[in-house]
């Protein structure tokens, strides 16, 4: 447990003149279930890119696993990248077939199993599903997946309660055990919080706190109350 | 705070403080109660994040605790059992009973209470009392 | 997983992607219908034309010219699909590398471009041989003069298609990633290749008429083949350019 899925060390990332990240410090420790929290533009999105190598920061630098993240460490992560559609003209079934092919340590078994207990049939196709059915079939094709990383961005944006609720039961069911670490950014704290055990706090690109779920209530309350604090 | 039924059990988790503290003691108090009984199976750690919509590691970390004070026996394979010593149940409740006592005249006090006020006060609630 | 075991498919899906998305599609019926009724236009044009004056059926074959702008606007399409349907980011974190990301873009838009010249090729050299046959006398020899042109005129066009298709990846890179102010300088110097190439085009390529039989007819210079390979070297370089600015320089 005292390996670290994740480093950054003093990253900066900028968009023009704006910063994403300022001098960004973060050790994710493994096998935790991680809340990568924050209002809009803390820079949530832009760590979770760099992590998985779509961009590159100007400065610090970032270890998956102790390896430079770039393509290859891709093969150890399971990203659900924000604002994420899926292909419009595929079924679930040629979306598992897809997954199968491209996307290493994918389980069909697992996937299938998911996807009759989050209420998706094999037959339907992405382009005639409501936003909550795709969420849920980009959700079973990350978690399905037998990887050490899973980083899901905003899981629970735009998404009706019902499937929220039964992506939380497929993440429960599927986090249990194992040393691998999942990092969610959401919005939706109130309904995830018990969902982490491990708590970061984003503003402004920078970490505002973090720790261990347990210890963050023990000190400061309930983590939706922390948020609250923070950001006033 | 939200009840939430697992089947003889009753949870409700403050999401203030620390989970698994609370899952061990109403644990605890289940048994303590009669709730469960002794030697009966409990639900298994993912069944039990799944219930209360919970991290299953919290939930580990509250039955390795559970485990350590003597509260619950895992039979491997099996699941986890509460345990069959009546003995060790009573000291459970003798221990909750303390932990009562102590909070109450800790309050108590920073009320302002004395010993022989209290004293007072919990016999003149004798009769009403559950048992 | 090795990475030759995802390009291939990768390759295959990139080459099913259909341009509009399955929401819009017609049902079969539909799309036997117009298929039919396209046909019948063809032809009917083709028989009053060859019927009212004589059509220069040669000429038919220039069609064929457009296979390079076809290359490049399936290249630009392809890429530009990802991130117009919100799967850029399953896309761009596939376990692969940028450049052959990339290049099994390029790879399929090859094999649609191929795929695309043979059905033109079918279908010009079917209708030009019931042009003759209506406007007789019909002579094999005229008829396989006129077949052969056009197996040059598609192989030179679908050998133009590489560049032009690496230079449609490096430009709809280009325009969203931090480089975009690059974007008008590249139309530029691909016009100026063009122009160059064009130029110069009579060096290598000859078109003659013949009156008799009213056939265009071809001459390629065998110099053609080391302008034609510059073009493949270029366009190599031009995907990897785009590798690399779709690795490091996205504007994400």
């Amino acid at each position: 447990m005292s390996k670290s899925a994740i480093v950054c060390q003093n990253v900066t990332k900028q968009y023009g003149v704006k910063r994403a990240l300022s001098e960004f410090t973060l050790e994710i420790p493994q096998g935790r279930v991680v809340g990568i929290l924050g209002p809009n533009g803390s820079g949530k999105s832009t760590l979770f890119r760099l992590i998985t190598g779509l961009t590159r920061a100007e400065q610090g630098s970032i270890h998956v696993l102790g390896k430079l993240p770039g393509w290859r460490t891709n093969c150890d992560i399971a990203y659900l990248p924000d604002r994420a559609r899926w292909y419009a003209n595929h079924t679930v079934e040629r979306a598992f077939r897809w997954a199968e092919q491209f996307l290493p340590g994918f389980d069909r078994a697992t996937a299938e199993r998911l996807a009759e207990q989050m209420h998706l049939e094999l037959d339907m196709r992405a382009g005639g599903m409501s936003r909550g059915q795709e969420a849920r079939l980009m959700l079973i094709l990350c978690i399905a997946r037998d990887v050490p990383i899973i980083i899901l961005d905003e899981p629970f944006a735009g998404i009706d309660a019902i499937s929220r609720e039964r992506i939380i039961a497929g993440l429960i069911d599927h986090m249990s055990g194992g040393d691998r670490t999942v990092l969610i950014s959401t919005h939706e704290i109130h309904e995830a919080e018990a969902l982490f055990d491990y708590a970061v706090f984003l503003d402004e690109g920078r970490v505002l706190l973090g720790g261990d779920a347990e210890q963050l209530r023990s000190q400061y309350g309930a983590i939706h109350s922390i948020q609250q604090t923070l950001y006033r | 705070m939200e009840e939430r039924h697992v089947g003889p059990l009753t949870f409700r988790l403050d999401l203030s403080q620390p989970l698994y503290e609370q899952i061990l003691r109403q644990m605890s108090s289940a048994v303590a109660r009669g709730e469960i009984a002794l030697g009966e199976k409990i639900p298994s750690v993912r069944e039990l994040a799944q219930a209360l919509k919970i991290n299953p590691n919290t939930v580990m970390h509250a039955y390795k605790e559970m485990e350590h004070v003597g509260l619950t026996e895992t039979r491997r394979g099996q699941g986890t059992f509460i345990t069959t010593s009546q003995e060790r149940v009573n000291q459970f409740r003798t221990e909750l009973a303390k932990k009562v006592i102590e909070e109450f005249l800790e309050k108590m006090g920073s009320l302002g209470y004395t010993w022989s006020d209290i004293e007072q006060y919990v016999s003149q609630y004798k009769g009403g009392c559950v048992r | 997983m090795p990475v030759k075991h995802i390009f291939w498919p990768l390759v295959r899906q990139d080459f099913k992607w259909q341009h509009k998305s399955d929401r819009v599609r017609m049902s079969r019926p539909w799309r036997i219908a117009y298929a039919i009724a396209i046909t019948m236009v063809i032809v009917g044009l083709t028989t009053y034309g060859s019927l009212v004056g004589h059509t220069l059926i040669s000429a038919a074959w220039y069609i064929v010219l457009s296979l390079p702008w076809i290359a490049f606007g399936t290249s630009i399409a392809s890429v530009k699909h990802e991130w117009k349907n919100g799967t850029v980011g399953w896309w761009l974190s596939l376990p692969i590398s940028r450049l052959q990301l990339l290049t099994s873009k390029f790879v399929a838009a090859l094999f649609r471009v191929v795929l695309i010249g043979c059905g033109l090729y079918c279908v010009i050299g079917v209708l030009g041989l019931y042009t003759m046959a209506l406007q007789g006398p019909f002579h094999t020899d005229v008829a396989g003069q006129f077949l052969l042109t056009g197996v040059q005129w598609v192989m030179l066009a679908m050998a133009a298609a590489p560049f032009a298709s690496a230079f449609g990846m490096l430009f709809v890179i280009a325009r969203s990633s931090k480089v975009r102010p690059a974007v008008p300088l590249i139309w530029i110097i691909f016009v100026a290749i063009w122009w160059v190439a064009f130029s110069q085009i009579s060096r290598f390529i000859q078109t003659g008429y013949r009156r008799d039989t009213h056939a265009l007819y071809l001459n390629l210079s065998p110099n053609l083949v080391y302008l034609l390979l510059a073009s493949w070297i270029l366009a190599y370089l031009l995907i990897r350019v785009a590798a690399r600015v779709l690795d490091r320089h996205l504007t994400l």
